[in-house]
């Protein structure tokens, strides 16, 4: 028992590690050759052992990419572990209850109508998410019995329209591709983000990460259902609602830098489930810092394994949906 | 009972006839028709005059403008919807019937046009299922594609020979070669180092050109050199894209787009402060006319030449009179007196296009 | 002074009246078993003492407030709850199981403190099940996570546990030690537990345990009979719920402790 024990830590302290070491590997690849190490002399010791370009390469093209990288796994990957706990469901997460599309939507709405990205794409971008998981979610209670697979039904089927409704929009606003924003982030892709992109991410997950964490021992109640969870103490209707607004946000904040990068909220809780267990004290800080770690490391990815940039998205997918056929004979359809 | 028949009857008939009515207009033979070679090498039987065309490929609308056969556009792709000044010098495209936007055609739309000629990018002649029908319907269809000047120019005879314009389709021709030897003229004697590196946005930020383009070739003979010739680009269906750090690297002294405001994105951006063109302000919007002059297909792909060496080059091209050439240009080819006014609005090159929305951002 | 009363509840759910009429007075330190057939309403009468539905007709009193109008916290230190089925989608440790009934104690953002873990060995060891500690709850016997579930009720040190058909689904030697925890925990800790049952010796062992025993018998959502448990548990009264006819027998055991039984015919 100790050794697993362990064993346990010894993978939580790599978890919580791992954010440094690939911050690193990601500010030292890339096409534009430099020498990390100078820059970091010439950054912090005055130095002039590298050119302003290389500095300001590493620091303003990598640097807020792999940031934003990290806070946008992170959020996906905490949303995940999340609503898994909330909706009793260890086969949902953000991309299956419909969440990024209606946030894609949403996303896509507001570029069409006011042309520009902005703070409006966000909260447009966050009210169709919301509304999503909610149409999601009353869909999957119209047949009690099976809810498991009913609220998967559900989530493919908003999920769906609200693909539709991306491609309907992008058709109309879009026949020559005059504007790039969306068809950059339907694939989902850190290419271009910088600064600018971080100003719309860093609010709403300082917001909602932290509104999480705070009820993460509740979120353990939360899956024992509605009547145990309010015997043991549990405002479970406020607090789904909290919880559920909160993942809206962040995932909605991720959808507009980069669009809809599925899988990612699926594959990191349960990657953490199977290592260190299911208390989800010790698995929503967790799913953050190891989702944000695989997509800094999916996006170093992108950019190195071939000379061609693979959207992110595609990748995530390749990756995950041989793991979700897997969890599917493992959870045996509903329960681990 | 005999009511219902005959009704019945006369819908057949009404049936029937539209349906016969468009087999006949492509009932081709030897005296009412021509046979053309097309950029596919395909043989094609076209009418000797056709009078009713869908042009389905943007630029072959702004070639038969020029070529005197605009009045007969009937049917086009939404590209075609969206240049104001192609509206000016040919009302009637205005009122032509959209059957193509993004790549899908109408097909239903496109017969009830009743068309004896459709011109096609090469493209769509990939889409086998879409051949079919044409060839179902027995419309006549010509195949266009180039991707240099020496087969835009086979393009524009080709098409002269359509619409029976040889002359002003040599015209063209031949004012594509004074120009391209004019500016050659002036670039010839720069030598390498002191020639500028280009970048060359073709509408995102970071779509650019590839090798073996219309745009690579002119910006060639203008003297600048490519920057995205050097490396491996990233290939998304026909669309070439450059990652932002090897544009970086390529560090070009002068960026060029085509698209309006991406000259702004460039400028204003944290990232893209590094690159020398932008520090020194260098970022130009190119004009838009007929079509965007820097555009992969651009008529306007000759005054685009002495444009972008002007710039360029002032100094060694200062001889070359653009403004005399652009207005000679749409006069000559498209009989469309150019004010200053409306030079001056090429030159800038905002606001000459409609939204995609089509409607008129500008006013 | 009852601890719980109720007092003519009427309780409707999707137009049907699922209770009706319904009057109950609970005192601290008994056991109130719930007697009837599947669908007579001992599970919505359980629902309904823990507050799980909010509109109502009647009222129902905990510690002198009205059930709904006590705060959700406050209820879960009043009232523990042990469901009949706990279906389970996360494979928990029977600690993280046992550690939610402290939920209550702690605020929203707090983890388990050295006192929860304690409160938790205590409990395992009550219920024999400390070797059960780091062991997942699915990989459990029907009668391990009975107890289990009973373990973390204890930890939530209410006054009020609520039990849905315990003994459900458990072996006879299961149900032997369920039952023997539940006459020690009204005996020596004066817990107050309501059950719901179909097992009719089960009012009639905690009688012979000398413990206050109320019987409470319903048949399509009515309480019919409601008394001492030699005051109810008569043969015309079973017949009455159960329709089946049965006889009490009395014994005496070696020890000279007498009671009865009741068996079918």
């Amino acid at each position: 028992m100790t050794g697993g024990k362990t064993k346990k830590w010894s993978i939580m302290i790599l978890i919580y590690i791992s954010p440094v070491l690939l911050l690193l590997l990601s500010l030292a690849l890339g096409r534009y050759p430099l020498n990390l190490i100078d820059v970091f002399q010439s950054t912090f010791f005055h130095k002039t052992s590298a050119s302003s370009v290389e500095t300001s390469v590493v620091w303003l093209i990598r640097f807020p990419r792999a940031i934003i990288g990290f806070l946008i796994g992170g959020s996906l990957a905490l949303s995940g572990a999340t609503l898994q706990g909330v909706f009793r469901n260890p086969l949902v997460d953000s991309g299956m209850l419909g969440v990024n599309s209606g946030a894609g939507f949403g996303a896509v709405l507001a570029i069409i109508l006011f042309n520009q990205g902005s703070i409006t794409t966000l909260i447009f971008s966050f009210a169709f998410g919301l509304l999503a998981v909610g149409m999601a979610f009353a869909i999957g209670g119209f047949y009690k019995q099976s809810s498991t697979i009913m609220l998967i039904l559900g989530g493919v089927i908003v999920s769906s329209l609200f693909s539709a409704l991306i491609s309907f929009g992008k058709y109309i606003a879009d026949p020559f591709d005059e504007l790039p924003e969306i068809v950059f982030w339907l694939m989902g892709s850190l290419a271009n983000v910088s600064y600018d992109e971080l100003k719309f991410i860093w609010l709403p997950v300082l917001i909602g990460v932290p509104v999480i964490l705070y009820y993460r021992r509740q979120i353990n109640i939360l899956s024992m259902g509605d009547k145990e969870a309010t015997s043991l103490g549990v405002h479970t209707k406020r607090l789904k609602g909290i919880l559920i607004i909160s993942c809206s946000l962040i995932t909605a904040a991720s959808v507009c830098i980069a669009g809809t990068i599925g899988w990612v909220g699926l594959i990191i809780p349960h990657i953490i489930r199977m290592l260190i267990g299911n208390d989800h004290s010790k698995l929503m800080p967790l799913s953050f810092f190891l989702g944000g770690s695989f997509l800094v490391c999916i996006d170093i990815l992108a950019r190195s394994l071939t000379a061609a940039e693979i959207p992110i998205g595609i990748l995530t997918s390749l990756i995950g949906a041989p793991f979700y056929i897997l969890l599917l004979k493992k959870t045996k359809g509903g329960k681990w | 009972m005999k009511a219902k028949l005959s009704i019945f009857i006369l819908v057949v008939v009404m049936i029937l006839s539209s349906c016969s009515n468009i087999v006949n207009t492509s009932d081709l033979n030897d005296e009412n028709s021509k046979v053309i070679v097309d950029s596919m090498d395909r043989e094609v039987r076209v009418p000797l005059e056709p009078q009713r065309v869908a042009c389905l490929f943007t630029n072959t609308g702004h070639i038969m403008t020029m070529l005197g056969s605009g009045d007969k556009i009937v049917a086009v792709s939404n590209g075609l919807k969206r240049d104001k000044l192609l509206h000016e010098i040919a009302p009637s495209i205005k009122e032509a019937a959209l059957v193509k936007v993004s790549g899908a055609v109408n097909f239903e739309e496109l017969l009830k046009q009743n068309v004896d000629l459709v011109i096609m990018p090469s493209d769509m002649y990939a889409d086998d299922a879409l051949v079919k029908q044409f060839n179902k319907y027995k419309i006549p269809f010509i195949v266009t594609q180039f991707d240099s000047i020496e087969t835009q120019q086979d393009l524009v005879m080709m098409l002269g020979e359509v619409f029976n314009a040889q002359e002003e389709a040599a015209l063209y021709n031949a004012m594509y070669d004074e120009i391209r030897a004019l500016v050659n003229d002036c670039i010839k004697d720069i030598p390498a180092e002191q020639r500028l590196r280009v970048y060359h946005a073709l509408n995102e930020a970071t779509n650019t050109v590839p090798l073996g383009s219309l745009p690579e070739e002119f910006m060639k003979i203008s003297g600048g050199l490519e920057v995205s010739l050097k490396d491996q680009l990233i290939q998304d269906n026909d669309k070439y894209y450059a990652s932002l750090e090897q544009i970086i690297a390529w560090n070009p002294e002068v960026i060029f787009c085509n698209e309006d405001g991406v000259d702004q994105y460039i400028l204003e951006k944290d990232q893209w402060q590094m690159i020398d063109a932008v520090k020194n302000h260098r970022v130009y919007i190119m004009p838009t006319g007929i079509s965007r002059w820097g555009h992969t297909t651009s008529i306007e792909t000759p005054l685009a030449m002495m444009w972008v060496a002007k710039t360029l080059y002032p100094e060694a091209c200062e001889t070359l009179d653009l403004k005399a050439y652009t207005q000679a240009f749409y006069r000559d080819l498209f009989e469309y007196e150019l004010t200053d006014e409306a030079y001056d609005s090429i030159i800038d090159g905002r606001g000459m296009r409609l939204n995609k929305d089509l409607s008129d951002q500008g006013e | 002074m009852s601890i719980i009363e109720i007092k003519n509840l009427t309780f409707a759910y999707e137009t049907q009246n699922v209770l009706k009429d319904i009057s109950l007075m609970i005192k601290k330190g008994t056991i109130t078993c719930l007697l009837g057939n599947n669908g007579s309403g001992k599970t919505t009468l359980l629902d309904n003492i823990l507050g799980i539905y909010p509109s109502q007709k009647g009222l129902i009193k905990v510690h002198g407030d009205e059930i709904n109008k006590i705060s959700i916290s406050k209820r879960a230190k009043y009232i523990s709850y042990i469901p009949q089925n706990h279906e389970e989608h996360f494979p928990y440790t029977v600690l993280e199981i046992v550690l939610m009934g402290r939920n209550p104690y702690l605020k929203a953002y707090e983890r388990s403190k050295k006192e929860d873990l304690t409160r938790v060995d205590e409990a395992l060891s009550l219920m024999g099940i400390m070797a059960l500690k780091d062991r997942l709850y699915t990989q459990l016997s029907g009668g391990e996570m009975k107890m289990v579930l009973f373990a973390r009720a204890y930890v939530q040190d209410t006054d009020i546990i609520l039990m849905d058909e315990p003994t459900a689904s458990l072996d006879l030697k299961n149900e032997q030690i369920l039952l023997e925890r539940v006459a020690y925990l009204v005996k020596e800790k004066h817990k107050t537990i309501i059950m719901s049952s179909h097992e009719i010796n089960h009012p009639l062992y905690f009688d012979r345990h000398k413990i206050e025993t109320q019987v409470a018998m319903l048949k399509k959502g009515r309480i019919l009979y409601q008394g001492s448990v030699k005051e109810v548990v008569l043969e015309q009264n079973i017949e009455a719920i159960y329709d089946v006819k049965t006889k009490i027998l009395p014994y005496t055991l070696d020890d000279g402790d007498e009671g009865r039984t009741v068996i079918t015919m």
